[in-house]
């Protein structure tokens, strides 16, 4: 007996361990949970004070399908929480589901590819502990969350048993994410394959959803979490069964996981990894030509998730943009979402929020020479003819270049989709490209920063993320939030010009030539300070 | 002969951590040369600072007649050099990553590229991310030595290397200094040094211990004797850490003393002797515990 406990204290102690490791990263998700539905709940009272403005609200919804099949069913106009898990449930869950998927996949197949489970291994513990203890920081950030949702929503909208079958919906369907992930990661072999899936299932998952509540084939729905989100029907009809299912299907898929990981050999994956090249081609012979080598796998994966999360945005956008016109109570939720201007047009407001998605590019690329550095690559690489410059230009020739080309993709998937849908607007092409690309500049800016810290230590690279973070805080929330109007001036994003352009367009040439600056300085910080730092 | 390294007094600092407190190094040309010290020495942050990656804080550096971190694009295009600790990218094959990196090195030779895959036995198709440590390490070996320059710097070289892969190692080793190349190659390995370096310097925190050649460095090293005499002798001048037990007697005997200490000896009847000029380990202990004593 006493071998018993000591594995199953070996075993705590890995748990502890793993948490311990990402703390902070939970505490902020948690606190962002909180933060996200006190707010939006408190947004409804003012938007819509009276009992009957919120009928006529679910009535103008009937006529926008798109948005249903965006949110879901609107089930509770009437209630604050009603709308406010309406609001935000789905969207949360699916990115947070993303992120849980991460979380997951760096604690199983990361260590598996780091050779670490092997050491963990060695110990007490039997194959399964790498998966049982490598869910267990999601799976404590997913409860944690769902919990923190339903304490925000009670306290802010009251009725607490709904308010607890929300949670319920959100940490199940959270918890349901992170046991598929322990599968992924047992059968892909390299983590950002396994990442890349992850992400594929939950929006997979979501888009079938949509489908399903638009073409109202509710089958469909009722297949995935986010569907069964809907059917628990928070301060509707408060179905403790559909919170709960999402807990039963993540045991059963959790059992195989770890049925699975008793019964193979750690670290082995279904993919298996194909042979490579003898030789490189012959192109493979510059510091630019191995820069795009090495990265060509992540950029080619950005543009594929943008083109299709711009088809995606195009779809919804191309359908709501002539309900709006007819229909100002929307007009006014979206004008109130976008700026506050009550001209935005639907589309605008999504490139908006595309663009600053597109941001995330130029950082996940620049960070890249940090991760070169942190790994002593950047060292090998100094130490051929190529030089510091050349290095750093090399990425930046990428994220100049690719930010074009990515906000090109994004305009012109929503343009060409939402064109298509709305065959009265022939420009929609065009105004999906200028209005993604009115935004380059800012988008300029935020890679010209990001290399900028890049370049004066490796170990500042996680601001490049902080800065996207602040963008979308001040850019997309300060609105709901009231934040005071100054803050919005501190995003790039505020000085781009609106589409079509008409007045002048100074702030972005300003903007243009301030990211010049930035990198060329740059250029000179990594080329005078000590490698690796 | 003129020195393709020579560091004068070099200080470096890592914020309050002094690295390299005043450390000179002379590498000639043609030169086999070791860089010897335990961990955390300073051997890498020579290296670091012989490549430009580095700036020092004080003293004098030159490397092929050049300060390699002005003059950085003209020191590497006649270098090449191996990292002791890298994690190369995982989803490039073997042959892409020695070809990609041989490339932007001088002189990557590509029949010589195929010979040395060949006698490291490598199998060049498969993914960096399925090779063992010894293979990567291969890697990073074929990509310098493929390269036709004048000087090579190899950090730990034959670390994750089996005995028969770290025997290919010393033989190419051989070939490069048969060619008149220069090699500095840093170890805590003494018997890889004492294979393939005809000149070594010791460094322990961040100062030069002791350079020389082998052979000189022996020389100024005690021997280890060990005489069983039919009368017991007295200690002669030269003898340290004198033990007598019985008719043996064991002596650590200063080199230049050597013949005088012999020629007394024979007078007390030599009966057997054995004689063992010290490994490279011995020295290394001994400048160690000298070290530690002053």
């Amino acid at each position: 007996m006493s071998t018993v406990i000591t594995s199953s204290s070996a075993w705590l102690a890995l748990a502890r361990f793993r948490l311990r490791l990402d703390r902070l990263r939970i505490a902020s998700w948690v606190i962002a949970g909180v933060v996200l539905t006190a707010t939006v709940a408190s947004t409804w009272d003012s938007l819509y004070p009276t009992a009957q403005e919120r009928v006529d609200f679910a009535a103008t919804l009937q006529a926008a399908p798109a948005l249903t099949a965006l949110l879901g069913p609107l089930q509770a106009p009437t209630s604050t929480g009603g709308l406010t898990t309406w609001r935000v449930g789905g969207l949360s869950v699916l990115m947070i589901g993303i992120v849980i998927v991460f979380l997951v996949i760096r604690h199983t197949r990361t260590d598996m590819s780091a050779s670490r489970t092997d050491l963990i291994l060695s110990g007490r513990l039997p194959r399964r502990s790498v998966i049982s203890s490598g869910v267990v920081p999601a799976m404590v950030m997913s409860i944690g969350i769902g919990a923190a949702c339903a304490l925000a929503l009670g306290a802010s909208a009251g009725g607490w048993i709904s308010a607890g079958i929300y949670g319920l919906s959100v940490a199940g369907s959270l918890v349901l994410f992170a046991a598929i992930a322990s599968l992924i990661a047992q059968a892909v072999n390299s983590s950002r394959g396994a990442n890349g899936i992850g992400v594929l299932v939950v929006s997979l998952a979501f888009v079938l959803t949509a489908i399903g509540n638009t073409r109202d084939v509710s089958a469909l729905a009722e297949m995935t979490p986010f569907g069964w989100m809907a059917k628990a029907s928070p301060y509707a009809q408060d179905m403790w069964g559909w919170a709960v299912l999402p807990f039963l299907v993540a045991g059963v898929v959790m059992a195989v996981s770890l049925a699975v990981a008793s019964g193979r050999d750690v670290g082995s994956a279904w993919t298996t990894e194909g042979l490579g090249r003898e030789r490189a081609p012959a192109w493979l012979s510059h510091p630019q030509a191995l820069i795009w080598r090495v990265d060509r796998g992540v950029i080619v994966g950005w543009f594929i998730g943008i083109f299709a999360m711009a088809l995606f945005m195009g779809y919804f956008s191309g359908s709501l943009t002539e309900i709006l016109a007819e229909n100002p109570q929307m007009a006014e939720l979206i004008a109130r979402l976008s700026h506050g201007e009550p001209s935005a047009t639907f589309t605008k407001l999504i490139l908006v929020f595309a663009a600053l998605g597109a941001a995330g590019f130029p950082i996940s690329i620049l960070v890249r020479t940090a991760v070169d550095e942190n790994e002593g690559r950047i060292e090998l690489m100094l130490s051929t003819r190529m030089s510091r410059v050349q290095l750093l230009r090399a990425r930046l020739a990428e994220v100049v270049v690719g930010s074009v080309l990515l906000l090109m993709v994004v305009g012109m998937g929503v343009g060409v989709v939402s064109g298509f849908f709305t065959d009265s607007r022939p420009s929609a092409l065009s105004d999906g490209i200028g209005l993604a690309m009115v935004s380059l500049p800012a988008v300029w800016f935020i890679a010209a920063l990001t290399a900028l810290i890049v370049a004066i230590s490796p170990r500042l690279a996680w601001l490049g993320w902080l800065l996207l973070a602040w963008c979308v805080v001040v850019g997309e929330l300060a609105p709901l939030m009231n934040l005071p109007s100054w803050t919005e001036r501190l995003s790039p994003y505020w000085y781009s010009p609106e589409w079509p352009i008409t007045g002048d367009v100074w702030q972005s040439i300003a903007m243009t030539v301030a990211s010049a600056v930035l990198m060329a300085m740059s250029f000179i910080v990594f080329a005078r300070r000590r490698i690796p730092h | 002969m003129p020195s393709v390294i020579a560091l004068e007094n070099v200080v470096k600092n890592f914020g309050s951590t002094r690295a390299l407190d005043g450390l000179s190094l002379q590498v000639a040309e043609g030169q086999s040369h070791g860089l010897l010290g335990p961990n955390g020495a300073g051997k890498t942050t020579s290296l670091r600072i012989l490549l430009g990656l580095a700036a020092v804080d004080s003293g004098t550096v030159s490397v092929l007649g050049a300060d390699p971190w002005k003059d950085t694009a003209q020191v590497h295009s006649r270098l090449a050099y191996v990292p002791g600790d890298v994690v190369l990218w995982p989803n490039l094959s073997g042959g892409e990553f020695i070809d990609a990196i041989g490339r932007m090195r001088s002189g990557f030779n590509i029949e010589r590229r195929n010979d040395l895959v060949e006698a490291f036995e490598l199998q060049p198709k498969t993914k960096i991310r399925a090779y063992s440590k010894g293979n990567r390490q291969k890697l990073t070996l074929i990509a310098a030595l493929a390269c036709d320059v004048d000087l090579y710097l190899f950090d730990e070289p034959t670390d994750g290397l089996d005995p028969i892969m770290a025997e290919v190692f010393r033989q190419q080793v051989h070939h490069l200094t048969a060619l008149g190349r220069s090699v500095l190659l840093s170890s805590h390995v003494l018997a890889e040094v004492e294979a393939v370096c005809d000149q070594v310097s010791i460094i322990r925190t961040g100062r030069l211990v002791e350079s020389g050649s082998l052979s000189q460095m022996r020389h100024l090293s005690r021997t280890q004797l060990i005489v069983t005499l039919q009368d017991m002798a007295p200690d002669l001048p030269g003898m340290h850490d004198v033990q007598r037990d019985g008719h043996v007697l064991k002596a650590a005997v200063d080199a230049p003393s050597i013949p005088d200490i012999m020629g007394s000896l024979v007078s007390y009847g030599i009966e057997a002797i054995e004689v063992r000029t010290p490994t490279l380990e011995e020295m290394f202990l001994q400048h160690y515990r000298d070290d530690d004593g002053s």
